[in-house]
Parts: C-alpha cells; sequence; structure tokens
C-alpha cells in the first residue's frame, strides 16, 4: 500500500483517495457486489463510500489500516443498504437482473440462494465473504469488527444450517 | 459439511471472475468532485500554538509596560538606542546605585541592571573628578557568579562635556536561572597604573524586564550553493533577534586556507514598510556549520506585521574562469566587477594587483605563463576605493597577487569566488 497516497488523502487530496480505491478496485467491487448482488447498487455503495472516506480520512488513525477501515465502512455502507431494501419490493425483471445465469441449474442454484436468504444478516454476510471472495478469518474479523472465533462459530452455524435447508429441499 | 463448501466455493466461482465495472473510476470521481474540497492540515497542534504564541505576541507588545515603575537610570540619554530610552524612561530595570571609590577622585557608579531573556545590560560610569576621564582606560567588567559568568557582548559609552565621566551601556549574556549574587569586577587603568573594582550586586528577577517570545520559523531558502535555514525569532522587550544557519556546500580546506566568513545581511520590517533598526550580528563557524544570529532594536508596540528580507547572501561557486593577464583589463566575473590594475615582475617575481568588489573572495587562484604553472606565493592587502555611483556607495577592494617566477602569455585561472549576492527574498514572519 502506498503510504504516501494515504498521508496525502489524510491531507485532503481528493486525487490520491481515489487512486488508493482504484489500486483494488476490483476488491471493494467484489465486496459490494456480495452483499448488494447488482451492479448499479454497489456502485452506489462505492460512491457513498469514497465520500464518506473523504470526510472521515484525518480520523484515521494508522495509515496502514487504510484498506481495512474503507472495507469496514464499505460494509457498513451496504449493510445499510440492504436494510432499505427489505423495505422495496422488487418486480420480478429486477430478480431476474440480479441472477447471474451459468451452466449450474437455476434449480440447484436457486435452492443455494434461497438458503442462504433464510440466514441471518450476519451469517449471510460471514458465508459471503468466506466462501466468494476467499476472505480469511482475521479479514473478516477485523471487517465486520468482531473475534476471530465468532466469525468461527458463525460459519460453523451458518453451514449447519445451510446443509439442513439443502437436505430439506432435495427431500421436497 | 465439505459439500456444502464446495457448492458455496461453486457459487462464488462467478463472483471472483467478476472485475469491477469501467465506469466506477468515473463514479467515484464524480462523487468526489461533488463534495466541496476541505483544506486540511493535519497539525493542529502547531496551529493551535502558533495562534497562542501569536496572541502571546500580540498582547505582549501591545501591553502597556506599568509591572514595575521605578528609577530612570540618569546620563545614559545620549548612548541608549530609541527602544533601551523608552524602557528606562518607564523606570524598567533594577537600580544597584552602587559606588566604589579606587582613588581620591577616581571611582566606580553601578548604576542599574536591565534583564530579559536575550541579555542583561548594565549601566555604569566610570567618574573622575578632575576632568581626566581620557587618561582613563577601562576593558569591559566581568560579571559573575558562584557558577555563572556572563560573557560581555558589546558596549556603547560616551564621555561628557566636561570630561569627568564616561557612561557605559554594556550587554552581557544571561545568567542561568540558579544565580542571584554577582560581581561585577574589573580594572581601571590611569598612568600605567592598574586599579582593580569589584562590586557585588544581586540580580532581582521579579525586576526582569517584560516576557519573551521565542518562535520557531524553520523555513529553508536555497541560493545558489547557499542554503539559508531561518531558524528563530526571538522578540524581547530589549531587541528582536532572528537566528538561523548557513549551509555552504564549499570545499572545507578552501574555506579555511581563505579564511572566508559566510555571510548574511536581513532587514526587518513591521506593517509592511517600517525598518526595525538593526543592532549587531553575530556569525560562528565550527565543524557543525555556520550558525547566525541578527539583532535588531525591540519591536514597536501596535504592530499589525512583521516580515524579513533577506537582503544579501554570501555565496561560493565553483566558476574555473580564465582571466588573460594585462593592464587595465576589467570583466564581469561571476557577476562581480574584475579589473587588473598593473602586472609588474621584480625580482623573479610577478605581481599582479586586482581591483574587485569588497565582498568579493577569489579561492585557488593559478597562474600560467606559456602554459607553465607559476606557483602561488602570498596576497598583498593594497587599498579599499569608496566610490559613490548615483546613490549608492561602492567599496572596491585591491589586492596584489604574488607569484613566484615570470614569463610571457600570462593566463590567470580562478577556481572559485565568494561574493555577496544580492536576493531580496521577504519571509512574513508575524500576521495579525
Amino acid at each position: 500500500m502506498n503510504d504516501l497516497l494515504v498521508k496525502r488523502a489524510k491531507k485532503g487530496d481528493k486525487e490520491a483517495l481515489l487512486n488508493l480505491i482504484m489500486f483494488q478496485k476490483d476488491q471493494y467491487y467484489k465486496l459490494a457486489y456480495v452483499y448488494l448482488n447488482n451492479k448499479e447498487d454497489s456502485l452506489d455503495a462505492l460512491e457513498d463510500m469514497i465520500v464518506i472516506l473523504y470526510e472521515k480520512i484525518k480520523t484515521l488513525k494508522k495509515i496502514e489500516f487504510f484498506y481495512s477501515w474503507s472495507k469496514s465502512i464499505l460494509v457498513n455502507i451496504c449493510r445499510k443498504k440492504l436494510k432499505e431494501r427489505k423495505k422495496i419490493i422488487f418486480t420480478d425483471e429486477q430478480l431476474l437482473e440480479n441472477e447471474t445465469i451459468s451452466e449450474e441449474s437455476i434449480e440447484d442454484k436457486l435452492a443455494i440462494e434461497f438458503c442462504i436468504n433464510n440466514l441471518s444478516l450476519a451469517q449471510q454476510e460471514t458465508i459471503k465473504l468466506k466462501y466468494y471472495i476467499d476472505m480469511d478469518y482475521s479479514t473478516i474479523a477485523s471487517m465486520l469488527n468482531i473475534p476471530i472465533g465468532t466469525v468461527k462459530s458463525r460459519l460453523s452455524i451458518s453451514l449447519k444450517k445451510l446443509k439442513e435447508c439443502l437436505e430439506g429441499k432435495s427431500n421436497e | 459439511m465439505n459439500n456444502i463448501e464446495d457448492i458455496l466455493s461453486e457459487k462464488g466461482k462467478d463472483l471472483k471472475k467478476t472485475k469491477a465495472p469501467d465506469e466506477m473510476e468515473t463514479r467515484l470521481r464524480n462523487a468526489l468532485s461533488a463534495k466541496k474540497t476541505i483544506k486540511r492540515n493535519n497539525n493542529y497542534k502547531r496551529i493551535a500554538s502558533i495562534a497562542v504564541t501569536l496572541f502571546l505576541v500580540f498582547s505582549i507588545l501591545n501591553f502597556d509596560t506599568l509591572a514595575y515603575i521605578g528609577k530612570r537610570f540618569l546620563g545614559y540619554d545620549e548612548i541608549l538606542r530609541n527602544d533601551i530610552e523608552k524602557l528606562n524612561e518607564l523606570g524598567e530595570g533594577q537600580t544597584i546605585a552602587k559606588t566604589q571609590e579606587i582613588t581620591n577622585n577616581l571611582s566606580i557608579h553601578l548604576d542599574g541592571v536591565m534583564l530579559d531573556d536575550t541579555q542583561l545590560l548594565v549601566f555604569y560610569r566610570v567618574e573622575k573628578k578632575d576632568g581626566k576621564i581620557d587618561e582613563i582606560y577601562i576593558n569591559p567588567p566581568s560579571i559573575n557568579s558562584l557558577f555563572d559568568r556572563c560573557y560581555h557582548q558589546h558596549s556603547t559609552g560616551k564621555v561628557n562635556e566636561d570630561k569627568t565621566e564616561i557612561s557605559y551601556v554594556a550587554s552581557y549574556e544571561t545568567p542561568g536561572l540558579f544565580s542571584k549574587n554577582f560581581n561585577f569586577k574589573g580594572t581601571v587603568q590611569y598612568q600605567n597604573k592598574n586599579y582593580e573594582f569589584d562590586i557585588e550586586f544581586k540580580l532581582d528577577r521579579n525586576k526582569a524586564v517584560g516576557k519573551t517570545v521565542k518562535i520557531d520559523i524553520n523555513k529553508k531558502i536555497n541560493i545558489d550553493s547557499t542554503n539559508v535555514v531561518i531558524k528563530k525569532l526571538i522578540i524581547s522587550p530589549t531587541q528582536t533577534i532572528i537566528e538561523g544557519n548557513l549551509e555552504t556546500k564549499s570545499d572545507r580546506n578552501s574555506m579555511h586556507s581563505e579564511r572566508v566568513q559566510p555571510d548574511i545581511d536581513i532587514k526587518l520590517i513591521t506593517d509592511g514598510n517600517k525598518v526595525i533598526n538593526y543592532s549587531g550580528k553575530n556569525i560562528s563557524s565550527s565543524i557543525r556549520g555556520t550558525k547566525f544570529s541578527c539583532e535588531y532594536e525591540s519591536l514597536p508596540k501596535n504592530i499589525e506585521s512583521l516580515e524579513m528580507i533577506i537582503e544579501k547572501v554570501k555565496v561560493y561557486n565553483k566558476i574555473n574562469e580564465e582571466v588573460s593577464v594585462h593592464d587595465n583589463y576589467n570583466t564581469i566575473i561571476d557577476g562581480q566587477y574584475f579589473e587588473i590594475l598593473d602586472v609588474s615582475t621584480k625580482e623573479n617575481k610577478t605581481f599582479i594587483t586586482v581591483k574587485s568588489e569588497e565582498s568579493t573572495q577569489f579561492i585557488n587562484v593559478s597562474l600560467f605563463a606559456e602554459n607553465t604553472e607559476l606557483e602561488f606565493d602570498k596576497t598583498i592587502v593594497e587599498d579599499y576605493e569608496k566610490v559613490v555611483e548615483g546613490k549608492e556607495v561602492k567599496i572596491y577592494y585591491i589586492r596584489t597577487f604574488v607569484f613566484n617566477g615570470n614569463g610571457n602569455n600570462l593566463k590567470m585561472n580562478i577556481e572559485s569566488i565568494y561574493h555577496n549576492k544580492n536576493v531580496n527574498e521577504k519571509i512574513k514572519l508575524l500576521e495579525k
């Protein structure tokens, strides 16, 4: 990470802040996408994030924590957006747009998706961060601001619930 | 369980392939552009401390000196600088009023002292009642305590009209905090006889004059090969001081062999155009570099701003200039006037008399006759020439370079040059 860029960003340099984000643009985008599951909302969340980062970067005490700090801000924005989304009823078209069609059978895919959606928000995000974007336990812990033990137990419970759900689905 | 993990990883494969869309950069840039730019200086503590200091400076400068009204020291008006005279008129300082009779008609009077954090001013008089004060010789007296010694810095003295008395105002270094009892000691010479005197006095720090403020400036300016670092501004009731360093990237050997002293001229200005009178300058060079301290009168009250102008700096430049040697030849070398006034030979030596501006110094000068180098012998100082050019007075320095041997087709090579360069760089120090 370019410490100099963080220092410049702390002094109010917008371009330095933008460069910092663009260095890890895919990671930021995937993180937003894992929560929000569509391009527009993810970009909205990223826009909100960069504005908040610009306003709050002066409070960042250790420059080496820039990326974990900024990603946890993004996570919070995504969570907030998810809560707002619950109040909105999607049309079928919107739901379809959010789905990625692959070789995998749509039925299987929908079954997993259904089961994941049945988990609590906290369990969902832990599962997605771990398996969708390959984050390790400590990164997830720092991002969600919870102990590593909690991450592990949350994952274990989530996997158990998923298994039960999928088994139930296949019996239907 | 592993199976589920595999299913999840498989499900995440699509996402892993996902790339940030191209428009992400534009959207983030636009989001940031819409945000009002915040000008940030992280050094809030520094700003706060500067604000406090400025408040203190302006408060002190605007504060009517009422803290101590004492007796003024009489008979010093003519030798006092305006600022010190004002302090004296206000009765600032500590009255000592002690006299020591040395002989029947010779006595020393220690009238008082004026102390602040930058200097100890001592007001004393030597009295010779028979009107023969001109025959008296006195070295600056010493001021010592048991563990401390205040070094003499400078003095100003004046003999009265009937030649019965000489009054001095002498500046000494400020004594250490814990010294209280001092001896004002010295020797007076009269008709080849030495007369010693020793006056004890107790320093009352409660009667010290006002407060002194030190402000870090830490500004670096590069002028040719010289870096000027302005470190501190010291504002005391009795004087204003600018301290800094001069870093010259010259060859140390050549500097020492030619005894080149780095130099700087700084003007101090308040409220845009009022010049603060210059009172002195200390420049000291050591292995650690060159330090300077420019002293001025104390600042007037109610000033709005303070700025300094670096007028001149002595710069060092490596030039390797070749000069053909013949009478009445003049040229400009590194912006400096250079003239060969005379070339002569005597007793197998070559004498080249040159005229240059006063501050110019030449380092490693060599002379070649038909491409054979003649050994440099010495420099003879000849004269100084004062020339009035319009409103400006210029002083030229005439010296003779002496080389062993002689020959035809003389060519002189000047390796490097030291000279005062006009800079006129303005630096804001304080602004209300």
